[in-house]
């Protein structure tokens, strides 16, 4: 199970992953993708808060693309 | 959070506009009457207003004449210029910035002008100005176009003017979370006729536009808050100062977060909070800094891009134009030869990474909490 209460690597490449997966998509999306895959029951704030986070990683990262919409960016 | 943001006359003004019936953006409504107080408020000849700053990114790199086989300069912290510059099939060339204000070096910036260059634009950003006597300076002896991004920089003072009267144009944003809001929506400022008719004419047309055109108008809607907006403006930066100043006492003391420096002759718009880690020197472990940001609860990022904007797909890669390679890789009309590549700002690249960035438009009292957090997090890290 993820844990959005702590940074780490398994939630951080688990989240990054759903998002490529998906493309272009929404933090509603990224939370249902957690519940599927993982069965995880993520709160839509605690998720935003970790997302948000991650557009500080390197080499993949999370971006904002639009107004509550997210894509993941390679750097490398 | 920020300060009371919509306490001014907003209300009122929207209430007129929909009494009147009269939605789109007019001269003589709100969209006029939010320009002209906004050239009177930064003392120029010349106020447009857009739809979003970045539209008046693109209709002024049409102004400053760059099109088809030109290179725009561009500084490699943001990417909203260079894509500006895309948008005219122009290609976007880089200078490197300065090591501790993180704002483009005037002498990287003349060191890069070549004889295709149309135009410079400057970024004074996160609320602080670029050396900006010295880029018009450069941009003079050269002939070229220097477009101030003033997105980051509402009333922000340099040497005894405002950021924005530097240049030849200083371009505002009104989006969301900038110093004044509408919602989106942006500004242009200008005292050279040309320029500013230039602007206008590729901003928004009626029914034959004189060259390629398209309607980037701001709506009354926006305009009314715009100027609401505008009446107030001046007392939100002071609140973010002293916001800003809680951030920084949080620095104090602390070997390894270099604190971003403000030149001798500059204000301070504060828009966002930055500083740099310089822990690996310290031996302090980024990883460990981040966990203990994270713990805080506030938002923080670490890396902000990661790498300069250059290094982004959509310029190293003939993305722009339907991967037909436009305007850098295949243009017939490019006499340059501007080569990408790791190392073309060392310093971007070297800084980038390194950048800590949290929102300081808030209140006093918010920022004091967020500054507990960051010492906190600092004592935590150096605990280990």
């Amino acid at each position: 199970m993820a844990d959005l209460t702590r940074l780490n690597q398994a939630t951080s490449d688990l989240i990054m992953d759903i998002v490529g997966d998906l493309g272009t998509c929404t933090a509603e999306q990224v939370q249902a993708e957690l519940l599927r895959r993982d069965g995880t029951a993520a709160e839509r704030d605690e998720l935003v808060r970790y997302m948000e986070f991650l557009r500080s990683g390197f080499p993949r990262k999370l971006a904002h693309a639009g107004p509550g919409r997210w894509v993941l960016v390679v750097l490398a | 959070m920020g300060v009371d943001r919509f306490d001014g006359k907003e209300l009122e003004y929207l209430g007129r506009i929909l009494s009147s019936g009269s939605l789109a953006g007019r001269g003589d409504g709100f969209v006029g009457e939010l320009e002209r107080a906004f050239a009177e408020a930064y003392g120029v000849q010349h106020a447009i207003a857009a739809n979003a700053a970045m539209s008046l990114l693109i209709s002024s790199t049409f102004a400053a004449g760059a099109g088809a086989g030109d290179e725009v300069l561009c500084d490699p912290i943001v990417q909203f210029h260079a894509i500006g510059a895309l948008w005219q099939n122009a290609i976007p060339t880089w200078a490197d910035v300065c090591a501790d204000t993180w704002l483009m070096d005037p002498e990287s910036a003349r060191a890069n002008i070549t004889p295709q260059t149309k135009a410079i634009f400057v970024t004074n950003l996160w609320g602080q100005p670029a050396e900006l006597d010295a880029l018009k300076r450069v941009a003079d002896e050269r002939k070229v176009v220097l477009i101030e991004d003033c997105a980051h920089a509402m009333f922000l003072p340099y040497k005894g003017r405002y950021a924005g009267t530097w240049g030849h144009v200083g371009i505002f944003s009104f989006c969301q979370g900038k110093h004044m809001t509408t919602g989106d929506g942006g500004m242009a400022i200008t005292d050279d006729d040309e320029l500013a008719a230039r602007i206008r004419s590729v901003t928004c047309f009626g029914e034959s536009p004189p060259h390629l055109a398209t309607v980037f108008r701001m709506t009354e809607m926006q305009a009314a808050i715009g100027l609401a907006q505008l009446e107030r403006v001046k007392g939100y930066i002071e609140e973010y100062q002293r916001a800003y100043a809680q951030l920084s006492a949080a620095l104090e003391g602390c070997a390894w977060l270099q604190p971003r420096a403000i030149r001798e002759g500059c204000g301070n718009s504060p828009y966002i909070f930055s500083f740099l880690y310089r822990g690996d020197e310290h031996g302090i472990d980024l990883d460990a800094f981040k966990q203990a940001l994270f713990a805080t609860g506030d938002y923080w990022n670490v890396g902000f891009t990661q790498v300069p904007a250059y290094k982004y797909k959509l310029f190293t890669h003939p993305l722009a134009y339907q991967d037909k390679g436009c305007p850098r890789h295949q243009c017939p009309y490019y006499e340059g030869s501007y080569e990408y590549r790791d190392g073309l700002c060392p310093t971007a690249e070297a800084v980038l990474p390194r950048l800590v960035n949290t929102n300081c438009m808030v209140s006093e009292e918010t920022a004091k909490r967020v500054a507990e957090g960051l010492r906190r997090a600092i004592e935590t890290t150096e605990k280990g």
